[in-house]
């Protein structure tokens, strides 16, 4: 009886404490809400922005919220919520998704135009109890991480950029060292397998329906492997350079011919495809080509608070998201480069020029 | 009429529970009718022969069942002392075991990560003798059992005190040894308290997803990958889409509801016995 009589207690003090928490939300309503969809590998950049924009605009309440990048997308042409700044991994993500596709009882698209403001590089991420770690440098990386003792984590690639473009890098590797087996040996079988097939242009990673790792492990996007990196399940986990910075762990970078970062080898990088082998959304057929990484923003075409839009993609896009990013350790596009800048709302229009 | 409206004048108040006691069960009823009714049989049954489905909920119903199983091994002991023993902080172990229920589920997964990582105690221990937890069935286990032992715990005391004490006395005067006593009196009166126990633990293990989610995602099972229903309804749901996910809950909805429909009709039998 006592133990039932603790729970009820412990429920009583939740609620004590709970209904301040909702009184306060619900007088908070005085201040602007803002809704940011990121990438996962943004959220500790896009969270600082967002502390430091709420100090400089109190009348502002800034929710960020982080998923894998097509997930991101997903948040607002499927499941509808409601969003006023969308910040993806891969820009390629935005006119696929959203240009063409048409927002419910409306002839517009949910966008038309979007920003590219941030690169990065992908490389290897691990700890100093890493089985291996004295040994690994950008020369060995792939062999490695091949060692049957060895565990290496992935993100999902069909929700998260970074997943996907981990195969890329093994696949190019592949051409780079002059080694064919690198891919199947790092990544190991899968169930049912992923395959690559050669046409003339590409290597074609297909990708199929469900994906079940026998030696990776897998988890939803890439931010998510760096507690089991923590804790010793993980060995090394393909990550963002930024991402991995940011959280002091260890970084092997790898050659800028096959980490994605360069747009002196965006040739090399399009020799790789990967492609979702199932129809998952309606009319499109996800195909990612490789290209260097570019972080980019869009404004959903139904974005409730507009102006407010607006104004936190100019702290984003001006001199203090440059700040914050460089601090994350995230390299940034100087100036912003636009797509379809006919469509660029005008007041974002000044920060596309140099300054 | 003059009937009907002395019954309201004498009792508004069964009206009012009434009026409320069926909005509540319209908002849990309605989901879930719904979401079952949703897909055909025809629908269904082929979402079950879909081999990542079957497998799933076989390792859901295996691993829910393997993590009670310990549960009672372990958990019976300890609501049996509970149930009987005075001792200094009874109280705070008592409300210790309930906080799986109260913590978040991810922050429970993140904990045991923490203790059976392979860089931690518990890890390395089990490491020595080949277990590990992250991407293993004995990760889904313990996340389960972590979550869903309170329940059977907190059921098993109840149902030794309901116990009379004097029974056991009557039983040791006679000469039983204790544990002679314990199975053959104490267990025995007791049963149906720790089944019923045991069968809340087993349906709210099967249907955790948060904690498990941290530890192991798709785990070896079979010869080939699965995961548990949960998550294989939270992933066709995220990959797929609403569409895609509605089978897949639909028929684990069933499931959990035949499995516990069941076994309440089993222990309820038993206590008209």
């Amino acid at each position: 009886m006592s133990g039932s009589s603790a729970r009820v207690n412990v429920l009583l003090i939740l609620l004590v404490l709970l209904v301040p928490a909702v009184a306060n939300g619900a007088c908070s309503s005085s201040r602007t809400p803002i809704t940011v969809l990121c990438a996962g590998s943004l959220i500790v950049p896009i969270q600082e922005l967002a502390d430091e924009f709420e100090a400089a605009h109190p009348e502002f309440d800034v929710v960020v919220e982080g998923h894998g990048s097509i997930q991101v997308i997903r948040e607002v042409t499927e499941l509808h919520q409601e969003a006023d700044v969308m910040v993806v991994a891969d820009q390629s993500l935005l006119p696929m998704l959203m240009y063409g596709n048409k927002m419910p009882d409306s002839a517009d698209d949910y966008a038309n135009w979007y920003i590219r403001f941030a690169t990065n590089r992908l490389g290897i991420a691990y700890t100093s109890q890493s089985k291996y770690a004295a040994e690994i440098g950008s020369a060995n990386w792939y062999e490695v991480l091949s060692r049957p003792d060895v565990k290496v984590g992935i993100s999902e690639p069909r929700i998260d950029s970074c997943g996907y473009r981990a195969f890329m890098v093994c696949q190019l590797a592949e051409d780079y060292y002059s080694d064919n087996t690198i891919l199947e040996r790092v990544m190991g079988d899968f169930s049912p397998p992923i395959t690559v097939s050669d046409n003339l242009e590409a290597h074609v990673i297909s990708v199929p329906q469900i994906v079940k790792p026998k030696r990776v492990i897998v988890r939803g996007y890439s931010v998510q492997l760096l507690g089991l990196l923590e804790s010793g399940d993980l060995d090394y986990s393909f990550e963002y350079e930024s991402v991995a910075k940011q959280h002091g762990l260890g970084f092997v970078e790898l050659p800028p011919e096959i980490d994605l970062s360069s747009r002196d080898f965006a040739d090399r990088y399009g020799q790789v495809v990967v492609k979702m082998d199932f129809q998952r959304f309606a009319s499109i057929n996800p195909e990612f080509r490789g290209e260097p990484i570019q972080y980019a923003l869009t404004i959903p075409a139904n974005s409730p608070r507009w102006d407010a839009a607006i104004q936190f993609a100019e702290f984003l896009l001006g001199p203090d998201g440059q700040r914050v990013f460089l601090e994350s350790y995230q390299p940034t596009l100087v100036p912003p480069e636009a797509d379809n800048p006919d469509n660029i709302p005008a007041s974002l229009k000044p920060l596309l020029e140099e300054w | 009429m003059s009937r009907v409206r002395s019954w309201m004048r004498h009792d508004s108040m069964s009206v009012v529970f009434a009026i409320l006691a069926l909005l509540l069960l319209a908002f849990i009823l309605a989901p879930v009718v719904k979401t079952v009714f949703s897909s055909s049989p025809g629908t269904l049954w082929g979402t079950l022969r879909d081999e990542s489905v079957y497998s799933s909920v076989l390792l859901t119903v295996l691993a829910g069942l393997l993590a009670t199983l310990i549960g009672i091994v372990v958990g019976v002991p300890l609501a049996y002392l509970l149930a009987r023993r005075q001792f200094r902080g009874k109280r705070f172990l008592e409300a210790l075991i309930d906080v799986p229920i109260v913590i978040p589920h991810s922050a429970a997964g993140i904990a045991l990560l923490f203790v059976f990582g392979r860089q931690f105690l518990l890890g390395k221990l089990f490491g020595h003798v080949g277990i590990t937890f992250v991407d293993t069935l004995a990760g889904v286990v313990i996340a389960m059992m972590f979550v869903s032992v309170p329940f059977l715990i907190d059921s098993s005391k109840d149902a030794f005190k309901a116990v009379d004490v004097r029974m056991e006395k009557v039983a040791r005067t006679l000469g039983a040894s204790p544990w002679q006593t314990f199975f053959r009196v104490s267990l025995p009166l007791a049963w149906r308290g720790i089944f019923s126990g045991s069968v809340m633990m087993w349906a709210r293990a099967m249907s955790e997803f948060g904690a498990v989610l941290i530890l192991a995602y798709y785990v070896p099972f079979l010869g080939d990958r699965a995961t548990v229903a949960p998550i294989l309804v939270a992933d066709r749901f995220t990959a797929f889409g609403l569409d895609h996910a509605l089978p897949v809950a639909s028929l684990v909805i069933l499931i959990s509801l035949v499995i516990f429909v069941a076994l309440r009709y089993i222990a309820l039998r038993g206590d008209k016995q």
